[in-house]
């Protein structure tokens, strides 16, 4: 009895000393996760990236020049290396500098010889022919035949029986593949596909070199290949064989994840990155640096307060027409990215040739009106759910400047931040929504822009239904001569402008810095982070 | 208290400074917290104390406005996640046997899957409303109390006055409640102030990953992952220099009562 009270008495300090040391450490952990939530901005590491060895400098050769190098800082990692398998915009503006396909886009948008020399489309718009370039050729010095183009195009289709099911729906009106050697490929298509030229973006890839794609890729781009660390970055060195006469000119290039944005950016400024997308906040702080460049340039990616028409109030045009006259597009502009373009309707103006203009002032901030409007319709004390994925600050930020708004007129919305995944299931695909706010990816092809508005649309998450804008899509899918392609998707930029399935707020312009070391970069209306005009001052 | 106790002293005065925080919440301007385009970014003043951020809102109204969701949380779960985490924790040591095993193994669980994680999965599903982040916090928190609970109920089983209890016939919910829990509450405490640091940097995490309360309710976390380091850096500081305030006051506030215990 005696010896178990004496051991039940020495619990109790033992037990709470533990109790001690448990707790100390807890401050300590909390103290660390503090700073680490305000520190997170250490640069990484140099060791991460070993310092680059291109594979073609030479050690013999004692006075050879530095090789030409440039980091871009990506941020996110790729979602696969076999371009074929990857769906990410942000993989894709990375791998473009390694696969290329038949056709490429110019600054503008529009559509330019790349491993196709040239091409002609018959009088039918039924078959597309392409003379492949002469001495192209892949990263592993083999040529780019006709053969190749059937691959990677039958591998897009499901069709060379390594997977289950097509990876791509762009080529669904492609019927039969022919070619004739040496360089000879032909489309014959089922019906006509007026955006086709537009999606020969996709990548072309060696013949069988399918299933190695993914640990290895092999394209025909102006860099290869050279290493892969997820959650690092991709390394890729100048193809010696590309068919441009003294491009690519930078000897090798890093793309290097950067998840952190505040980390990024001290890297930008310190010269460890070259390139690098920055935030509003983070231009006005360069705009007063010597050293580094900050270019604009819209980014052909509208951004939308898009509505459920199935949700019941927004099913009312008066509703829809009330809130459009209730934002002020300008202050949000003004406020969270100076510099981009008013949108009305679904288009924007960098593509110039199908844009109409002159929509962005259908429905003007009047808040008077919007409250005429509301009452008008019977929905005076109207409150709504707006859901907005929760990585995209920028997003959130907007949608915050809507609310305050959107209370001046007495709507009442309630922001719900969701995690992008959620978001894809129960917006894009789900309709389980009442509004939404996101930038849509900028697209070539006004089809591709403007199709999401068809009622059969499997994203139209709108839920928006007009049989007349259905007929124009058909309509404008029915010629691939663009004069004629314009009028129709003009139309449905207007109908949509009038009939407001959204608040169309404006192109979000991309602030792209870039150290004044290095010069050429271009910019496109598609994801695209061209590294082939960049070289050293 | 014969031995002096600083750490007591000095964490009760950096949580009576942040009540004050918290009260002069319910005093300012409300608009200032959620409307004034027209100032974006300005730099502390007379006006503004501590700045204004992107949006052209008072910092400091709404550091003070986010006082309130963040103590509440982290008193919510302190009553709540306590209340319930004592309770098994007591329970289970008191009958011992298959019931202590299963909630052993229960919390073994529970303790498997990290706190955010989990903490990230509930929101998604069930939505960051206000009661939901409590729910949630207040979940993750159990475990903490009931381990406590229960190694603290097993010594006591074993002392004398407790046996008597058991030998004169008291009702097992009366013993429990009357003799038991008022011997443990001194290590229980110890736990909550611990409990509440680290529910309310729950909450800020979450909120760090645009998961926590959602805008425009102020929110520490959201606030800091939404603050400019570079043009704006009083945003991002004041903020830090609040949580840690709150975090270190409370971890002073446990070590303070530790030592009391020990004197005692």
């Amino acid at each position: 009895m005696l010896s178990s009270s004496v051991a039940a008495s020495a619990i109790p300090t033992s037990l709470l000393r533990v109790i001690n040391n448990v707790h100390k450490a807890r401050l300590f952990c909390a103290l660390v996760i503090v700073i680490a939530l305000l520190g997170a901005c250490t640069p990484q590491s140099p060791s991460v990236l070993p310092s680059s060895q291109p594979s073609s400098a030479s050690s013999t050769v004692a006075t050879v020049s530095q090789p030409k190098k440039a980091v871009v800082g990506i941020p996110q990692d790729l979602d696969s290396l076999d371009p074929h398998l990857s769906t990410a915009t942000g993989t894709q503006e990375v791998m473009f500098n390694i696969f290329t396909g038949l056709v490429n886009t110019d600054v503008r948008g529009a559509i330019v010889p790349e491993l196709a020399e040239s091409w002609t489309i018959s009088e039918d718009q039924l078959t597309y022919t392409f003379i492949l370039r002469q001495g192209a050729v892949f990263h592993n010095g083999d040529p780019v035949r006709p053969q190749d183009v059937v691959y990677s195009y039958q591998r897009l289709r499901g069709q060379t029986g390594e997977h289950d099911s097509r990876l791509s729906s762009a080529l669904d009106a492609v019927g039969e593949i022919s070619f004739t050697l040496p360089n000879v490929v032909s489309l014959h298509l089922t019906r006509v596909d007026s955006s086709l030229l537009g999606k020969l973006l996709l990548p072309i890839i060696p013949e069988g070199s399918g299933p190695e794609q993914k640990d290895h890729p092999i394209g025909a781009g102006p860099f290869s290949f050279l290493s892969y660390t997820p959650g690092v970055g991709i390394r890729m060195v100048k193809h010696q064989g590309y068919y441009l006469p003294g491009q690519p000119y930078l000897d090798e290039v890093v793309f290097r994840i950067c998840l952190d944005s505040n980390a990024a950016f001290l890297a930008l400024q310190n010269g460890e990155i070259d390139i690098l997308n920055v935030t509003k906040e983070q231009r006005d702080v360069l705009l007063n640096r010597a050293g580094i460049e900050v270019l604009a340039t819209p980014q052909n990616m509208p951004q939308l307060m898009a509505f459920n028409l199935g949700y019941e109030p927004f099913a009312d045009i008066r509703v829809r027409q009330a809130v459009n006259h209730a934002i002020n597009k300008d202050l949000i502009i003004q406020m969270l990215a100076p510099g981009s373009q008013k949108l009305g309707t679904n288009f924007c103006e960098v593509m110039e040739f199908y844009a109409a203009r002159g929509l962005e002032d259908t429905y003007p901030y009047d808040p008077q009106k919007a409250r005429e409007l509301l009452e008008e319709a019977g929905y005076s004390n109207l409150s709504f759910t707006l859901r907005v994925p929760s990585e995209y600050i920028f997003h959130l930020e907007t949608a915050q400047l809507i609310q305050m708004q959107l209370n001046q007129v007495g709507v009442h919305m309630t922001i719900d931040p969701i995690p992008f995944d959620t978001w894809l299931d129960q917006v894009y695909t789900g309709f389980n929504h009442q509004a939404t706010l996101i930038g849509l990816t900028g697209k070539l092809d006004p089809d591709a822009i403007l199709g999401r508005f068809a009622s059969n649309h499997r994203n139209n998450f709108m839920q928006y239904h007009n049989p007349e804008v259905d007929e124009l899509l058909q309509m404008g899918r029915g010629t691939a001569i663009e004069a004629e392609r314009a009028p129709y998707y003009k139309e449905i930029q207007t109908i949509l402008a009038e009939e407001v399935p959204a608040v169309f707020i404006m192109d979000i312009t991309l602030y792209r810095a870039v150290n004044s070391r290095l010069t050429g970069l271009l910019t496109y209306p598609i994801g695209y982070i061209d590294m082939k005009t960049v070289d050293l001052r | 208290m014969s031995r002096r106790n600083p750490s007591l002293i000095l964490g009760l005065t950096l949580l009576g400074l942040l009540s004050l925080l918290l009260i002069s919440g319910f005093f300012v301007d409300d608009d200032s917290a959620y409307m004034n385009v027209a100032g974006q970014f300005e730099p502390p003043s007379l006006k503004h104390w501590l700045g204004t951020d992107k949006l052209g809102r008072d910092n400091y109204a709404r550091i003070a406005i986010g006082a309130r969701s963040s103590l509440s949380i982290g008193a919510c779960s302190v009553l709540i996640g306590g209340a319930l985490g004592s309770a098994l924790g007591i329970v289970a040591a008191w009958y011992g046997g298959w019931l202590d095993l299963l909630l052993a193994r229960l919390l073994d669980a529970l303790k498997a899957i990290p706190n955010l994680l989990l903490a990230l999965m509930i929101v998604t599903i069930f939505g960051s409303e206000l009661p939901v982040m409590i729910a949630t916090i207040s979940l993750l928190a159990i475990p903490l109390y009931a381990r406590m609970a229960r190694a603290a109920t097993l010594k006591l089983k074993t002392e004398d006055f407790i046996q008597w209890t058991r030998l004169i016939g008291i009702g097992i919910p009366r013993i429990l409640l009357r003799h038991v829990l008022p011997n443990i509450t001194g290590p229980l405490l110890v736990t909550a102030s611990l409990g509440f640091a680290g529910a309310v940097l729950t909450e800020a995490s979450l909120s760090y990953l645009g998961l926590g309360v959602p805008p425009p309710i102020p929110s520490w976390g959201r606030m800091l992952s939404e603050a400019p380091l570079f043009n704006a850096p009083w945003l991002a500081l004041s903020n830090v220099v609040v949580l840690t305030l709150l975090v270190l006051g409370f971890n002073l506030l446990g070590d303070g009562l530790q030592q009391m215990l020990d004197d005692r």
